[in-house]
């Protein structure tokens, strides 16, 4: 059995005030529109928006949760960043280069540095194939190994650090739990030393006991790794728990982003203080900030004008139907961003 | 087929749900698809030994001296134009003979006679065997109709598994064809086909039969493939840098060809049930091999010999009717409901 080379995989994350550290993955004006309706001979112009001029920031060993109801681009976002959707209009920086403009054939390379976990470990393996011959898929493709013991050694490896048996090896994904099948998914993840995970709900298809293992194997993994994650949720507490900062994400939109701490403890946009407030707190004494909604979320076809969550917005002003607002800082330099024109700024 | 239980239970707990040796487990447990099996590897049986069964010469003879070993397949120079009864008559020194003493074209001068000791099973409309015609027919009805049917899904699910998989202008362009392909009546098309041909043969009849039929296939399969391409395993397969040959071969065909293979095993007895109505109709080139539609048709000189439908007519009856239980029984084993139902 071989030690996997450690030494590749860089320093081990520090705690998040380090401002300086280096952008992994950002993305400028990132957009995802799809075609609606239209026949044959006729194309619409109808799009539904599905990510809309979206600016996210993920830094080197640091996780960024994404937050948002079903349906708001979360995933769209997760997948664009991969380039396992092709990208309508924007920028997708990677380690400082514009990875948007590339052919398949020029992103190979940079396969090994991105990868996925997929929320549904029941068809994120393929039940042909043996767990050996999944993780060992990735190590195939980017030759990291040569066939035989040292590839056997590298999947047992790989298995015993997400928690399986290398004994594992030689079954089928379908003799597997669902906590199991998803540490395989994790393991297939690792095989090409990635720095960078997206994490799509990785565990919301799991029972709650299972949960909490797969979300510190998820954070042990980072201490050992270095690699940065986007761990894209609909759970706040897990995000809270697991993430360095946080974007929340409205209809295509990022509509704010901030440190954890700060996010949770004064949050500034209408929309992230009401999905804060629509989770259940446990503990009786606390008083939870309700702020409740109104109305369904729109059409993401034809979005509302200016703000889009101006139709269901508590605080919204007249300039919210006019004009789109703007993503940046309330206070400069504060690092927490808001696309608000009226934002609930404490103090 | 008669092992006991204990066997078939421990192979299926190690079988993948959905693979071929999980799929042959589930079939060979339902006793009507055991007894299609059985019934198909009997009909084999009978093509592969057909000339054993009804032959114009012996199994094995000494003609003058010399030692012969099934001449009806090795063809020697020396007994061309003899047969059975002039071999037994003349030259024989010892023969071992097949069941029936006659091959599938030769015509003798009793013309549809009665089912006898003779001819089992009577003889038709050209004084030829009807034995030798139903037994030899089994070889060339389902010979022909395995080659039609391979070819036919082999190239739908190639052609589907493209055009599901890497969609675009290609998959426009195919759906169209097997729209238009499906709108046809197979029976029809070949029908007409093999009737407007000047010179129709079995090549003909076999391209007719492909074109005819793909389409179905192409359909089934593309619709799998589009399914199959968007499970998360494939996106993975893709986010790891796999080219998209490698994610096409490894990952969505052997998930998706279920539907090809029940297509297939359906498409056997239909392509039978296609040859044996043309023949029946005499549409395309008669004679020169042997078919049960060609007995059957003699019926209508001879509407009382019911020995001209009723043989080969049982034979195309059971055909059918076993690749049907196969085909119904496969359908059942790679249902995925059903796995997920046997595993909670």
């Amino acid at each position: 059995m071989t030690e996997p080379t450690r030494a590749a995989a860089p320093t081990p994350a520090q705690k998040p005030e380090d401002d300086k550290r280096r952008t992994l993955v950002a993305t400028e004006h990132l957009s995802k529109y799809y075609p609606v309706g239209g026949g044959l001979f006729s194309r619409s112009d109808r799009l539904l928006r599905a990510v809309d001029d979206v600016n996210i920031r993920v830094r080197r060993g640091e996780t960024l949760g994404l937050v948002g109801e079903s349906g708001c681009g979360k995933s769209t976002l997760g997948r664009l960043l991969l380039r396992l959707l092709e990208p309508t209009y924007g920028r997708i920086v990677y380690d400082g280069k514009d990875i948007a403009p590339l052919g398949q054939a020029q992103l190979r390379p940079l396969r090994r540095k991105m990868q996925i976990i997929f929320q549904d470990p029941y068809s994120s393996l393929n039940p042909r194939m043996t767990v050996r011959e999944i993780v060992a898929e990735a190590i195939r493709i980017h030759s990291l190994a040569a066939r035989g013991t040292e590839e056997e050694g590298m999947v047992s490896d790989l298995l015993k650090k997400v928690g399986l048996r290398p004994e594992h090896m030689n079954r089928y994904p379908h003799e597997f739990s669902g906590g199991q099948r998803q540490r395989v998914g994790i393991a297939r993840a690792l095989a090409v030393q990635p720095e960078f995970i997206v994490c799509d709900e990785p565990i919301s298809a799991l029972d709650v006991s299972i949960q909490a293992q797969i979300v510190n194997l998820l954070l042990d993994l980072q201490d050992e790794l270095g690699v940065a994650f986007l761990f894209i949720s609909h759970d706040l507490k897990v995000v809270q728990h697991i993430s360095h900062r946080v974007a929340v994400m409205y209809l295509g939109h990022v509509v704010e982003q901030a440190s954890v701490e700060k996010l949770y403890a004064s949050p500034m946009h209408p929309y992230t203080r009401a999905l804060l407030g629509s989770s259940p707190v446990p503990d009786p004494e606390r008083k939870r900030l309700r702020v409740l909604l109104e109305g369904d979320v729109p059409s993401p076809i034809d979005p509302p004008p200016g703000c889009s969550f101006h139709p269901r917005c508590p605080r919204a002003i007249s300039q919210c139907k006019k004009e789109a607002p703007p993503f940046a800082e309330v206070h400069l330099g504060s690092g927490h961003k808001v696309a608000c024109w009226n934002p609930h700024v404490e103090e | 087929m008669s092992g006991p239980n204990s066997t078939a239970t421990k192979r299926r707990r190690r079988t993948i749900p959905g693979s071929f040796a999980h799929t042959f487990d589930r079939l060979t447990e339902r006793s009507r698809a055991r007894a299609g099996v059985l019934v198909l590897s009997l009909l084999a049986m009978i093509a592969i030994f057909a000339d054993l069964l009804a032959s114009d010469f012996p199994l094995i003879c000494s003609v003058d001296g010399t030692v012969y070993v099934l001449p009806a397949v090795t063809h020697p120079a020396s007994l061309t134009g003899l047969d059975n009864e002039q071999i037994a008559n003349a030259h024989a020194g010892f023969a071992i003979y097949p069941v029936v003493r006659h091959g599938p074209t030769t015509q003798s001068a009793d013309r549809v006679a009665r089912p006898s000791r003779g001819h089992p099973f009577g003889t038709d409309g050209s004084g030829r065997d009807v034995f030798a015609q139903t037994v030899h027919g089994v070889r060339t009805q389902l010979g022909f109709a395995l080659l039609a049917v391979v070819a036919y899904v082999t190239l739908g699910a190639l052609l589907g598994a493209l055009a599901g998989y890497f969609g675009g202008s290609f998959d426009f362009m195919v759906q169209r064809l097997t729209d238009t392909m499906s709108s046809m009546p197979s029976f029809v098309l070949v029908l007409c086909v093999q009737a407007a041909l000047p010179h129709p043969d079995l090549t003909t009849l076999f391209l007719t039969i492909v074109a005819a039929r793909f389409a179905e296939v192409t359909r089934l399969v593309r619709t799998e493939v589009v399914d199959v391409s968007s499970r998360d395993y494939v996106v993975a397969a893709r986010a790891l840098g796999a080219s998209p040959l490698r994610v096409l071969f490894r990952h969505v065909i052997p998930n998706a060809s279920g539907q090809a293979i029940v297509s297939a095993t359906f498409g056997l007895g239909a392509v039978v049930l296609l040859e044996a109505q043309l023949d029946f109709l005499r549409v395309g080139d008669r004679g020169r091999y042997a078919s049960w539609g060609q007995v059957m048709s003699d019926v209508r000189q001879r509407p009382e010999a019911y020995w001209l439908l009723f043989f080969p007519g049982v034979f195309l009856l059971v055909t059918l009717i076993a690749s049907n239980l196969v085909g119904e029984a496969l359908r059942d084993a790679l249902d995925p409901r059903a796995f997920s139902r046997k595993r909670r």
